[in-house]
């Protein structure tokens, strides 16, 4: 899974090498550009298709956001990870394509988030009191936490997400923070 | 520890004191995606890097949801270059300074803004189409393209640009009154007059055809009554008809566009 070969640069570099990266981009190095996208695609790929199953919106939003990244690189100030950079613009871009989606037919699948949370939260969470805690919350209370804590969307784009009224959102959020703060006091 | 109870699992991602692991990224992943794939989505991105940038008309249009399609053929109308646009609007003013300096009368600056008016997007229609003026001339004649859908949009987009400009200069004129805008249905009755005409003659003809017939009714209602009855409540109602007529006639006609003018 390489496309560029060049010994010049490392495939497996430092994380540093990142944010080296994204001022190269910045400048306008389109070979910078292949090697950041070489080196993130793959991860990239997988956790948004935990999000949404359908492969040629995920394969738009990553498209979306590589394109953000090489328009957006020159004025990036580094304030974490270059990859949790470009996690926000592609979970929001895989967003904007499913919002121009029909809306799922009530029969949907029950909860989206269901690969999230069975792979990422135990890895966020562990063994912790929390991540107990929040393994004995409903799945649908589950699904709603997972989409604006962990992965830090708004309300109204975890119900395009989630394919789920907004308002349901905020009560879904407020009956689960009812039931972890209850359980962890 | 309020904090704590708003946001739980927050809170527990920022006490961990760095971003979780997971937004790192590299050790979070499945089986990753193929090479085909992640190479079409690569080149995906490297097309759409290099593609020319659409001009900003070309953006505010698909903003306000003109088709892809359509857009082109808008864009590239003569009467929306910039150049065009800002001779128009010397060319109106200067000929308003001319008849204010001549006569310095009010009247007879505003009769002579409303006669000059509806000729400028007679102008930019007659401009819009044909050999040597149309930049998508070769394309239009070469391609089985609707001519009535190309007459329409262009027509359109000259009077609404055309338009933009003398209602900026109705804006500026001092004087006059309502009778500052008292050229648009004049206008929207010649440049209708000329695409009716155009299903017949040539473009550049129709328009000359309109703009005669124009001027020759403006000499003989103003040898005979004042501004404020020569583009009066009857006036407005007459261009009206005309206006309306001379659509009906192009729309009818419109079959002689895809043979005629384009040819």
């Amino acid at each position: 899974m390489t496309l560029v070969n060049d010994s010049t640069v490392p495939a497996a570099a430092a994380p540093d090498d990142d944010l080296a990266l994204v001022q190269q981009i910045g400048e306008g190095d389109r070979h910078a550009l292949a090697v950041l996208y070489d080196r993130h695609v793959g991860w990239l790929t997988a956790r948004l298709t935990r999000r949404c199953n359908r492969r040629e919106l995920v394969d738009t939003a990553i498209q979306d956001t590589f394109l953000a990244v090489w328009n957006q690189a020159a004025s990036y100030r580094p304030t974490g990870e270059v990859g949790a950079w470009i996690w926000t613009i592609a979970v929001r871009r895989l967003i904007d394509q499913m919002r121009k989606q029909p809306p799922p037919s009530p029969v949907a699948d029950v909860s989206p988030m269901r690969h999230v949370i069975a792979e990422e939260i135990p890895l966020a969470l562990g063994h912790t009191d929390l991540g107990q805690a929040f393994a004995r919350l409903e799945p649908e209370l589950q699904a709603v936490l997972a989409a604006t804590a962990l992965d830090g969307l708004t309300n109204a784009e975890a119900a395009t997400l989630l394919g789920i009224p907004a308002g349901t959102v905020k009560s879904r959020l407020s009956r689960a923070r009812t039931i972890l703060q209850e359980v962890l006091s | 520890m309020t904090h704590q109870a708003d946001n739980p699992l927050e809170d527990a991602l920022a006490r961990a004191g760095e971003r979780p692991r997971f937004l790192a990224g590299p050790d979070a992943t499945g089986p990753g995606p193929d090479l085909h794939r992640v190479s079409a989505n690569f080149a995906a991105i490297e097309a759409e890097i290099d593609a020319p940038r659409p001009s900003r008309l070309a953006r505010v249009l698909r903003r306000f949801g003109v088709a892809d399609t359509t857009v082109p053929l808008v864009t590239a109308t003569p009467a929306l270059r910039r150049s065009w646009i800002i001779a128009v609007l010397l060319a109106v003013l200067f000929a308003l300074n001319a008849a204010s300096t001549s006569t310095a009368d009010g009247a007879d600056r505003i009769v002579g803004f409303l006669t000059v008016a509806p000729l400028i997007p007679l102008l930019g229609v007659a401009l819009a189409f044909g050999p040597g003026v149309d930049p998508t001339h070769d394309v239009a004649v070469a391609t089985p393209v609707d001519g009535f859908r190309l007459f329409l949009i262009r027509a359109i987009t000259v009077v609404a640009a055309s338009c933009s400009v003398l209602l900026f200069v109705a804006w500026v004129v001092p004087e006059g009154g309502w009778y500052r805008v008292a050229w648009l249905l004049p206008a929207l009755a010649v440049t209708a007059t000329a695409l009716a005409l155009a299903t017949r003659f040539d473009a550049r003809v129709a328009a000359a055809l309109a703009a005669v017939g124009w001027l020759t009714v403006m000499l003989i209602v103003n040898g005979q009554t004042d501004a404020a009855t020569a583009f009066g409540a009857a006036t407005q109602l007459v261009s009206l008809a005309v206006a309306v007529i001379g659509y009906i006639l192009f729309a009818h006609y419109r079959h002689r566009l895809d043979t005629l003018s384009l040819g």
